[in-house]
């Protein structure tokens, strides 16, 4: 193969593929920007305890006020590289209306599940960050019809918009295979876990842990049947 | 399934974005057809195949078929 064929060649593979999707960068993408709003969560439980647990003892001490200016700067870090890695340009072609949409739909949705979670673990007797949102406590019943609310109302309107307007087929097969697995899970999970307890080798089943390991998986399947 | 949609977007000099522009479909469903992890319901690949003036077979390659189109 002569030199100008290879170069016409490599021209044309770079013409096929530009602005194209990269799902090893995104991925990458996704991998930081979930490690850093994990990090963001833990470190802002750690300055809600710190907080907490100075307010209980009558004020803040030398040590604590220093511990918690460190990780108040620590957050506002991670926020900040967040936000530069959002903002970084990817080589891609921008999104186009239904992607911009969809994807707007899914950060509302995480971000109304973000302010449901943290309204649970800190809205009961005291931050209850050790069992957190797998927590079987009681809640103040205001909290409760707010989250009753959000839960039962906001979120089915924007899951419904969702399907209906934000989602191709291609994106509906992974969702419906992720749904499969997810059942899967429950179907299976559930009984296993019931007859283990029964047998007195575990304990109880508890319904929530089970609720967020099917929607784990699901989400787990959803994702990598879009992205692969 | 093996498919020549990239050939045929790169002909026309389309990204995959103007592509999913004109199958209402995302970068994401172009990408995944082009690579063959995802195979298309036949109303989309009609769509595509209106949408280059082909048959859809003389786009799809039906593997199972011995390569018939290959």
């Amino acid at each position: 193969m002569t030199r100008p064929m290879v170069a016409a060649m490599a021209e044309l593979h770079d013409d096929m593929n530009h602005g194209d999707v990269d799902n090893g960068q995104r991925v990458k993408r996704v991998l930081k920007l979930s490690g850093l709003v994990f990090a963001i969560v833990f470190l802002f439980g750690i300055g809600t305890g710190i907080t907490y647990a100075s307010l209980e003892d009558g004020g803040f001490t030398l040590v604590r006020s220093a511990i918690l200016g460190v990780v108040v700067l620590m957050t506002l870090f991670c926020v900040w590289l967040a936000v530069r890695i959002l903002n970084a340009p990817t080589g891609e072609a921008p999104p186009t209306p239904k992607e911009r949409l969809n994807r707007n739909l899914l950060i509302a949705c995480g971000a109304l599940g973000f302010v449901m979670s943290m309204l649970m673990m800190f809205t009961q007797d005291g931050p209850d960050l050790t069992n957190g949102l797998l927590s079987n406590d009681p809640l103040q019943p205001g909290i409760a019809i707010v989250l009753l609310v959000l839960m039962g109302v906001v979120l089915p309107i924007l899951s419904f918009v969702w399907h209906r307007s934000a989602v191709d087929e291609q994106e509906v097969a992974a969702y419906k295979d992720g749904a499969l697995w997810g059942l899967n899970v429950f179907m299976l999970g559930l009984p296993v876990w019931w007859i283990a307890w029964r047998g007195g080798f575990v304990p109880a089943p508890d319904m929530i842990f089970i609720y967020f390991a099917t929607i784990f998986v699901m989400g787990a399947v959803w994702m990598w049947k879009k992205y692969r | 399934m093996k498919n020549r949609l990239k050939v045929l977007r790169a002909e026309r000099n389309w990204s995959q974005a103007e592509l999913a522009a004109h199958l209402d479909v995302s970068r994401q469903a172009v990408n995944a057809i082009e690579t063959g992890k995802y195979d298309p319901s036949l109303p989309l690949a009609f769509r595509i195949g209106r949408l280059f003036d082909m048959q859809i077979e003389d786009i799809f390659d039906d593997e199972t078929n011995g390569g018939r189109n290959g």
